[in-house]
């Protein structure tokens, strides 16, 4: 592995960078090659980080961990396989194979109510230039206009009516269309709850085949419980991680700003993989 | 009338959503189903509708439903065919049949029939 911080160098397999520097941000550089934070760049040539790498790649005490679920993914870089291997598989193409789209109805919704409020607004125009009218009769005064006013009123009122009556229907049409598209999401939600009950399986399955030698590990991490203790999952999450990736088989390094260890070169020893050493968090 | 709005997830993602809100706003949730929920019929529940229909486009349905009258919505015939279809003697009996020989809606009549 090669490490570069700023202008300086760093090779090995066990390596310690001794200024301060983000221990996710260089976890992060392990992944992605160059990593930029806070004015300082750190660049990591190493063997491509596996899936556990994201669980426990990154060993420090503010960490969190979901340690069953880092454990199957540890289980996986070892090569493990489960029974329940090709559902999950199966599952991921069929998901793959159908369409997600998304049909949005918005513009015809605001159309159509916009239309309606324009006919009812005309509709009491019409009413109302129909009663001043009658009223006018009445009165035998002159209605020229006001009957010229009704004509051209009515005649907006169609026209708006059919207006509205148009963008009703293609709202309609777009409806079914939703509901249509809305089939697949159906089938799509079916089948992820089925590949997340899969996974789940895959992962308990995993999970029953590493317990114990997780626990062997739990009970020898330094500066761990030192025993095996009653439920290696309820430990904290350093130890757990640590366990973990000592269990799991990968070539990616892995950044650790914890101090359980003398040194990175006892630490890669232990974990049986590369490791950045990052010392600034002793104190 | 009471209306309220009912929520439907067409995704995980929309379900899990749905279900937050509901469990953040007890309040407004009238009824709650696996992925589908009724919020009353106030601005706020329209807040969240809109809200989860923002995030999750056309993975959420928002209906605005009412309760259903159907001494309103629904002529007698219909109504008296359905209290004596469920006083039938046979349970085996399918509507067509026992509505054959009886002075009853005939069922396609029904389905071309909107409310």
């Amino acid at each position: 592995m090669i490490l570069r911080l700023d202008e300086t160098a760093y090779r090995g397999r066990a390596v310690a960078v001794p200024e301060a520097v983000d221990p996710t941000a260089v976890a992060r550089a392990v992944r992605e090659g160059t990593v930029t934070e806070a004015d300082r760049t750190v660049t990591v040539q190493s063997r491509s980080p596996v899936a556990v790498h994201k669980r426990v790649g990154c060993i420090h005490p503010e960490m969190g961990l979901r340690v069953r679920t880092a454990l199957a993914a540890g289980g996986r870089a070892r090569g493990l396989s489960t029974p329940h291997d090709a559902d999950i598989r199966a599952a991921r193409e069929t998901l793959h194979e159908l369409p997600l789209q998304s049909i949005e109805t918005t513009d015809e919704r605001r159309r159509v109510a916009q239309l309606t409020a324009e006919t009812d607004r005309l509709r009491e125009r019409v009413a109302e230039t129909r009663g001043r009218l009658a009223a006018h009769r009445t009165l035998d005064e002159p209605v020229d206009d006001l009957e010229t006013a009704l004509e051209s009123a009515a005649r907006d009122l169609s026209e708006a009516e059919t207006s509205a009556a148009a963008a009703e229907q293609s709202l309609e049409q777009r409806r079914a269309a939703v509901r249509t598209a809305r089939e697949t999401l159906d089938r799509r939600m079916r089948l992820e709850d089925e590949l997340a009950n899969c996974q789940r399986r895959a992962r308990a399955a995993l999970v029953d085949r590493l317990a114990d030698a997780y626990a062997s590990a739990v009970a020898a991490v330094p500066d761990g419980p030192r025993t095996r203790p009653a439920d290696p999952f309820a430990v904290d999450p350093v130890t757990a991680a640590l366990a973990v990736a000592r269990i799991a088989d990968f070539d990616a390094p892995v950044v650790l700003a914890c101090d359980r260890f003398a040194d990175a070169e006892a630490a890669s020893a232990w974990l049986g993989a590369p490791v950045i050493r990052c010392e600034q968090l002793r104190s | 009338m009471v209306t309220v709005l009912l929520v439907i997830a067409y995704s995980r993602a929309a379900r899990q959503t749905l279900r937050n809100v509901c469990r953040g706003h007890e309040e407004i949730v009238v009824g709650q189903f696996g992925r589908v929920a009724l919020l009353d019929g106030t601005e706020f529940s329209a807040f969240q509708a809109l809200r989860l229909r923002e995030k999750h486009g056309s993975a959420v349905q928002v209906e605005w439903t009412q309760p259903f009258n159907e001494f309103e919505r629904v002529r007698e015939a219909v109504r008296e065919a359905a209290t004596s279809y469920e006083a039938r003697d046979q349970p085996s009996t399918p509507y067509e049949r026992f509505a054959a020989g009886r002075d009853l809606p005939d069922p396609d009549d029904m389905r071309g029939q909107e409310l």
